[in-house]
This record gives structure tokens, sequence and C-alpha cells, in this order.
């Protein structure tokens, strides 16, 4: 019986290499992912193998027999796939084997086509963050009088939606550097983001309950 | 105005290059592509489903199933007249290309 462990680590869209990176250095430190998800992984201890992971963008698959295939006709094992379109995959590690050797995606067309396929809905996501913020900037703005609970808690719900918006539109502009080849800088860590938004949330849900 | 043939990517070129002579099924194709390119060309997996997809859909290639009863692998990818004739023609381009560089650079 081996133990399984759960992490409950999670990554945003465009961290997925970050997130390969640390699937690969668990596997060197015996910790064996078993299934993969976007809020919970689960891992087992195993010492005895080692892996390489990918993982492919790709929520609507017409031929999902043909899909796995390809993928096994590059030695790779299909483990599971996320609600929203993440397939996870490994190989057994083999030494002198680089990172580079084993990328799925080997041409600049087809990982930028992979990338845009999530790249669109980021987009459309800070907009709608940054639309959110300014609603509640303008909501803060028409109500007169003196700063009551309401008004910290849209001021606050401002604050999280322009974190959001800020953080998504960082990311592409990223994404866009690294694509013309220049130095892009570093997005905030989603595991630091996407919690202090939540707790802000949070705090407003329980502030407008309260009074 | 959009010209009728795009020039193809590498690996699009490969695929279809290596689909010319018989049918292959994904696998033959990765391994010929290394072999032919003497391992400069690498097919990963998901440029292989994303290239293969595209090129079913426009008709360039289609599935067909292996009669071998020792294959292991049943799905094969076969060339259709289209994709012929996107392939040669990339080649005629490729070809007039290498011939007017051989008249501006002159190699000694």
């Amino acid at each position: 019986m081996k133990d399984i462990i759960t992490s409950h680590k999670f990554y945003a869209v465009w961290e997925y290499e970050r997130e390969e990176n640390d699937l690969n250095e668990a596997s060197k430190n015996g910790l064996q992912l078993v299934k993969g998800g976007c809020f919970h992984s689960t891992f087992c201890r195993d010492d005895s193998v080692r892996y390489i992971y990918q993982l492919d963008y790709c929520p609507k698959i017409t031929d999902k027999d043909r899909y796995i295939e390809c993928f096994q006709d590059a030695g790779w094992e299909y483990m599971n796939s996320t609600f929203n379109g993440w397939h996870y995959f490994r190989r057994p590690y083999e030494s002198g084997l680089s990172l580079e050797d084993v990328k799925i995606y080997t041409d600049r067309d087809s990982l930028y086509a992979m990338e845009n396929r999530w790249c669109g809905s980021l987009r459309a996501l800070s907009i709608l963050t940054l639309l959110c913020s300014l609603l509640c900037i303008g909501m803060v703005l028409y109500q007169h009088g003196p700063v009551n609970a309401e008004k910290l808690t849209l001021i606050a719900e401002a604050a999280a939606m322009l974190i959001l918006s800020a953080t998504f539109s960082i990311a592409l502009k990223n994404i866009k550097h690294i694509r013309q080849g220049e130095k892009a800088g570093s997005t905030p860590p989603a595991q630091i983001v996407f919690p202090l938004v939540l707790l802000i949330l949070v705090f407003c849900l329980v502030l407008n309950i309260i009074f | 105005m959009f010209k009728k043939y795009e020039p193809l990517t590498e690996s699009y070129f490969y695929i279809l290059l290596c689909l010319y002579n018989h049918p292959n099924h994904g696998y033959g194709i990765m391994q010929q592509t290394a072999e032919l390119s003497q391992g400069n060309v690498k097919i990963g997996s998901g440029t292989m489903y994303g290239a293969t997809g595209n090129m079913m859909k426009k008709g360039w290639i289609r599935e067909t199933l292996s009669d071998n009863p020792d294959d292991k692998r049943k799905r094969l990818y076969e060339l259709t007249d289209s994709g012929r004739k996107v392939l040669e023609q990339e080649i005629q381009r490729l070809k007039h290309l290498v011939e007017i560089s051989e008249k501006i650079v002159k190699e000694d």
C-alpha cells in the first residue's frame, strides 16, 4: 500500500511550464503524480521510478482516441484530463534526456496555437474584471455622504478586481514580449494573487452580511 | 490578396513528405522525419496532433485503417490528391528559391 498525498497547489494558465517543472522536480524526489487537477492533485511516494511530465491544453478534442494515440506514438503515457481542458502526460525519465528533447510542441506555430487557445479567454477576463472594477468605483463616486461600510466594501471590491485585471494583463504582456524575443518581466504569482483576491471578496461578503 | 498556397511549415512539409510514397502511422512519420532531417527536425505529439487534424480539415490527408494484421497501430494517414498537389507545388516553390539564390549567391 503506497501512501497517497494530496496537493492543493494550483497554477494559473500561463504558469503551465512551472507546473511541469514542479512535477518533474517532485518525481525526482520520489513523489509521483497519480492524478493532476486544477485545485486538487494526488501523488504517491515511489522512489523506484522517475518521470517527465508535459501538459497540453486542448479543450475541444473531436477524436480523443486519435489524440491519445498521437502521444503514445511518441512514448507518452496519457494520465488524465481536467474539467477545463488540460491533459497530463508522462514518460519514464532517461538519464541524459533534456527537457528540450521531449517537448510536445516542436514548432512555433503549434505552440502559439496552443497558447492562443487560452489567451483569448484571458484577455476577455482581464477586460471583464477591469469593467467590474470601474463599475465599483463609479458606484462609490455616485453615492454621496460619509464613508460607510458599503462604500468601503465597494472600494475593496474595486481593488480586488483591479488586481486581477492587472495580473491578467501583465501575464498577456509577458507572453507577447517572449514571442517578440524581448526580455519578459515576471508576472505576480497566482499562488499569492488569487487567494488575496478571494480573501478580499469574502471579507466584503461578510461585511455586507453584518451591515 | 491572399495567395492560394501559403508556404508550408517545416512540420507540415515533413509530414506530407513522409506520406508521399505510402500511408504511414504517426509513429512512422515521427521516426522518418528524424531520420530524413538527421535529427534536426522533431515533431512532438502536440504539434503532430494539431498538424494532422488541420490537414485532414483541409483535405490534404485522410485517415485509413491498416489491413496488416501484424500492425499494432491500426490508424494510418494517407495523402489525398490535393495533398499531393500541395506538396509538389511547395517543392517547385523551394526549387525555384534555390535556383534564383544560386544565381546571386555564388559559393566557391
